[in-house]
């Protein structure tokens, strides 16, 4: 077990460094930098400034200086906010991501099992006809048309819930639901089509012939083995809510992680794009890590080492 | 390929088979036409394709011509779709924009569907610790947030239509290599590649004529779901001000633009954004009806 956590963990720390490298790249390709400006700067004011953060020293120097301070968590000065560092804004910014995110998680988990369930209980009836149609229009829906109908809908027409900003619960509700339609809507057929394969089963028509009720069946004995492609969709949906997001905050006004990644590239502030591609990354890397553990508690014919299908 | 196993038999004692054989085509085409959304899916993405093509050769206004004059005009007969705040005929720019999204989609699921084919092809083929290393480099890749990576390559190309092609064409191969793959590993080991290769069957023949038909059905599923993921995915990059460049304008430009002015001029906003849902509407139940219909014991991986 312990064993098997270093080696993911070394995995972890290998795709890290590969993203750094690339993203490295990528970023001094782009022309200019975080401190060409419209308004030319006295030649003198950007040598100081380029001092001050190494900017003129060679990218390897560079490159070498980052990797040591982030091997040390240390993410660095944003350029654009001067007195910050990127350490803070993450912590001030994302817990807003991450409330959104979660509660958009959930809902989505909730609503997607619960529906798709339904759907393949009455399979063919209306029920599922119209459950169907709803998430076939939810995958194929953008999220920010989704969050403008919204908002027109129950900010404008029926002003009942608030078009923007975040200053409490009532300011959840819009943004969580444009942001968890399409992962609901993609869960809900997901759930569907893995329950009807699992209710064609040779053992559910022995539990059926040994008299369970359909409700029994459908939870206890089908819903189990159904989960499973569900599960394996929650690392991948995990980071499309998190870096998704950013759609969702910048309409909604919030003051999230999501909507920095956008500005920051806008800005070349360097070390902010960095420290938020790392982030995501991480957080990705953890999250698939989790669901490699869940995998055995759904499924106890998988263990951890070996994955089924490898 | 390793032919040295089997004796080849002599070609001349061999009577061919004379089967008609039931090609992809057929079958799936027959398995089509039972499903209703399918065949829906399948006449909206002929209409869109026709009115992407032959659309903007139709009209009396071109998507660039401004009219000062009726700027924010409803529709009305002399403009179907009404205008935006420059006073250019929306049903024009949505006819253009046609053009621009599903050339988008195209283009960048064909060159997925080159890079993916190429390298889950080469992994799948070669097999061993080969296979093993370029399947580590797609599992890296895998947990890489693409739509950062995406929007990064576009601020290094600078928007403009060839590099939302290119840029969106490499950051989305992964699955279809992955899929390829497998493919390939589990029709290496089918009886017939073997029964082939018994014959002395060339492995060039072997390749053509036996595994890449048989790899089709995934593919083209795959490649069917994956446009309208591209479009998706532009329509986002518009979103955030790196689509393509002004004047021209793809749907997901119109569709921002039109949220913008959503409060005040409506029909500027669902215009662009019906065409956009049903067109992805149309590329979903095709795909989904081509799933169904071209490799049924699938069905589940390819939900993923």
């Amino acid at each position: 077990m312990i064993l098997y956590l270093m080696k993911r963990m070394a995995g972890a720390c290998v795709v890290l460094w590969v993203i750094i490298t690339i993203t490295f790249g990528l970023m001094h390709a782009i022309p200019g930098g975080p401190f060409t400006q419209e308004k030319k700067l006295p030649p003198v004011v950007v040598a100081a400034v380029e001092e001050r953060y190494h900017l003129n020293d060679s990218l390897a120097t560079q490159y070498w200086d980052y990797m040591k301070h982030a091997a040390a968590l240390d993410l660095g000065p944003s350029y654009k906010y001067p007195g910050k560092t990127v350490n803070d804004i993450i912590a001030e910014t994302f817990p807003v991501s991450a409330e959104l995110g979660l509660i958009s998680l959930f809902l989505a988990l909730g609503v997607g099992v619960c529906a798709g369930m339904a759907a393949a209980w009455r399979k063919n009836s209306w029920v599922d006809y119209s459950m169907m149609v709803c998430a076939t229009l939810g995958v194929s829906v953008p999220s920010f048309i989704i969050a403008a109908i919204l908002i027109q809908l129950f900010a404008f027409t029926w002003p009942i819930l608030p078009a923007a900003m975040w200053h409490g619960p009532s300011y959840v509700v819009l943004p969580a639901l444009a942001l968890a339609a399409q992962p609901a809507s993609f869960i809900m057929r997901l759930t569907r089509s893995s329950i009807l394969d699992a209710l064609a089963q040779d053992y559910i028509k022995t539990a059926r012939a040994r008299g369970v009720g359909t409700r029994s069946l459908l939870i206890h004995h089908a819903l189990r083995n159904a989960l499973l492609p569900v599960v394996s969709y929650i690392g991948p949906l995990a980071a499309a809510l998190l870096t998704g997001s950013f759609i969702v905050e910048s309409i909604f006004a919030i003051p999230g992680l999501g909507r920095h990644f956008v500005t920051s590239i806008y800005n070349r502030d360097y070390t902010m794009i960095l420290g938020i591609t790392i982030f995501y990354s991480f957080l990705i890397i953890m999250m698939n890590l989790v669901i490699d553990g869940i995998y055995p508690l759904v499924d106890p014919r998988i263990t951890l080492q070996k994955r089924k299908g490898e | 390929m390793d032919t040295r196993d089997f004796e080849p038999v002599d070609p001349k004692c061999i009577v061919p088979i004379r089967i008609p054989p039931q090609t992809l085509r057929s079958r799936g085409w027959r398995q089509m036409k039972q499903n209703k959304l399918a065949l829906l899916g399948l006449g909206i993405v002929v209409i869109m394709t026709s009115i992407a093509i032959f659309g903007p050769l139709v009209t009396s206004y071109t998507y660039d011509d401004q009219d000062f004059a009726m700027a924010n005009a409803y529709p009305s007969p002399l403009h179907w779709f009404g205008t935006d705040s420059l006073g250019r005929d929306l049903l024009v720019r949505v006819l253009y924009g046609a053009r621009i999204s599903l050339s988008i989609g195209l283009a960048a699921s064909l060159i997925n569907l080159f890079i993916g084919v190429i390298y889950g092809g080469i992994a799948g083929l070669v097999g061993g610790r080969v296979d093993r290393i370029m399947m580590h480099i797609v599992d890296i890749l895998y947990s890489i947030p693409m739509l950062l990576y995406v929007i990064l390559l576009m601020v290094v190309f600078k928007p403009g239509l060839l590099n939302i092609y290119i840029a969106l064409g490499i950051a989305y191969w992964l699955n279809m290599a992955r899929i390829v793959r497998g493919q390939i590993l589990s029709l290496k080991k089918q009886d017939y590649v073997m029964a082939a290769r018994s014959y002395g069957t060339s492995t060039w023949h072997i390749l053509t004529r036996h595994m890449i038909p048989n790899c089709m059905g995934p593919i083209i599923v795959t490649l069917t779901l994956s446009i309208p993921e591209a479009i998706f995915t532009e329509a986002f990059l518009s979103f955030i001000g790196l689509g393509v460049s002004a004047p021209m304008a793809s749907w997901g430009v119109l569709t921002s633009e039109g949220i913008n002015s959503m409060r005040s001029f409506p029909f500027q906003l669902i215009f662009p954004a019906a065409a956009l849902c049903i067109t992805m509407l149309g590329f979903m139940f095709l795909g989904d009806g081509l799933r169904d219909a071209l490799d049924p014991q699938n069905q589940r991986e390819g939900n993923r």
